[in-house]
């Protein structure tokens, strides 16, 4: 068991690290990263991404087990409607960070929330979606490795559970990297704000540039 | 100010172009009546045989590129003899063409695939679905050793 369990780890780590979920991840990264001069904030936006990332691969799992839809069927309909759909979050996202658009959601109480807050939470559904989205090699990894170890363990949460976990590990070991790193060189020169505008701005940009382009050859083209 | 503003609504109204752009695919593309293309010409080979299947669909990913290169060099230098012969037969099947869906469930397929499936007098009797492509694809000689192992053993079967 204890194999198994490490294994799903080792899967999810596997295929976050394989080139294809590469924009994804930089996404990821740059999103969680995006407040690196407040530490919480960047835990806060890591720990809900990892809850998005396994609440995809669990429900998933349930889905299967309940068995109201055919494995293959639905892995095929989820990497076919992911890369679709990836292109418009990656602008958004792109579009976000470099903030030529804000959100403004009014709360029940009548008073704003605060961006900060919105901007942690969408770290969940970014995560949730980034997971839905699947590519060849996560398929082949999650549908082809995870599930039947977990149908054969009998352990159809714990391990795709943990898979999830494996999934966002790089992700926000980058993101602590960024924001561990950017806060030592930002005491040593007094201009965190700045290095921080600047990651913000090059992350935004590629973002938005591997979003159309995504956009265009998976949405207008293919 | 305003330049982000004008950027920023560009982007968006470009989100939403594309979404609509993805919606009227999916409608049109249900409303086209399934155009039936010519299945090509099979040849009836009454001997025993094995076919080697690679599946893949419209979006092609460069390690499925790879697992396709990967997989014709295999056959096509290890067995060139067994394909003129007709022993040994490629074919490389898009899933995403309506007229191939059937193959997902036949062969139970999850993402992009090598499947090998042994032929006895015009009928299929057995396939295996070679899943551990995916994990060797980073080492070339490993993954066509992998192939290579599969294939030649199924051949001795037939050869018997």
């Amino acid at each position: 068991m204890i194999m198994a369990l490490a294994t799903a780890i080792w899967l999810g780590i596997l295929t976050s690290i394989s080139p294809c979920p590469l924009a994804t991840n930089i996404a990821a990264v740059s999103y969680i990263s995006k407040n690196i001069s407040n530490r919480k904030s960047v835990a806060i936006s890591s720990i809900l991404y990892t809850l998005g990332r396994i609440a995809a691969y669990t429900i998933i799992s349930a889905i299967i087990v309940i068995s109201v839809i055919s494995i293959p069927k639905l892995s095929n309909f989820l990497q076919v409607w992911g890369i679709k759909i990836i292109g418009p979050i990656l602008i958004l996202t792109g579009a976000f960070l470099l903030e030529l658009i804000t959100i403004n959601i009014p709360s029940l109480s009548g008073t704003r929330l605060k961006p900060e807050k919105i901007t942690t939470a969408g770290s969940f559904f970014l995560g949730l979606i980034f997971a839905l989205s699947f590519c060849p090699v996560s398929a082949a990894l999650f549908f082809g490795s995870l599930i039947p170890l977990a149908v054969s363990e009998e352990s159809k949460i714990l391990l795709p559970l943990l898979y999830g976990i494996g999934t966002a590990l790089p992700v926000i070991f980058f993101a602590s990297l960024i924001a561990i790193g950017s806060s030592k060189v930002g005491t040593l020169f007094t201009k965190i704000t700045k290095i921080e505008k600047w990651i913000r701005t090059i992350f935004g940009i590629i973002l938005v540039i591997t979003g159309i382009y995504y956009t265009v050859l998976y949405i207008f083209i293919n | 100010m305003n330049k982000k503003k004008t950027a920023g609504i560009v982007l968006i109204l470009f989100v939403i172009l594309s979404i609509f752009v993805l919606v009227a695919k999916e409608i049109t593309k249900k409303e086209t009546p399934k155009e039936k293309t010519a299945l090509p010409t099979k040849k009836i080979t009454e001997k025993e045989h094995i076919k080697v299947f690679y599946f893949h669909g419209n979006v092609r990913c460069p390690s499925c590129k790879k697992i396709e290169a990967y997989t014709r060099e295999t056959v096509n230098s290890r067995y060139k003899n067994e394909m003129e012969k007709g022993l040994i037969e490629f074919h490389e099947i898009n899933i995403d063409k309506p007229e191939n869906a059937k193959y997902i469930d036949k062969y139970q397929l999850m993402t992009k695939q090598v499947i090998l499936a042994e032929y006895k007098n015009g009928k299929e009797t057995k396939w295996k679905d070679l899943d551990k492509i995916w994990e060797l694809l980073g080492d070339k000689e490993q993954f066509q050793m992998y192939e290579d192992m599969e294939i030649s053993a199924w051949l001795k079967e037939i050869n018997r």
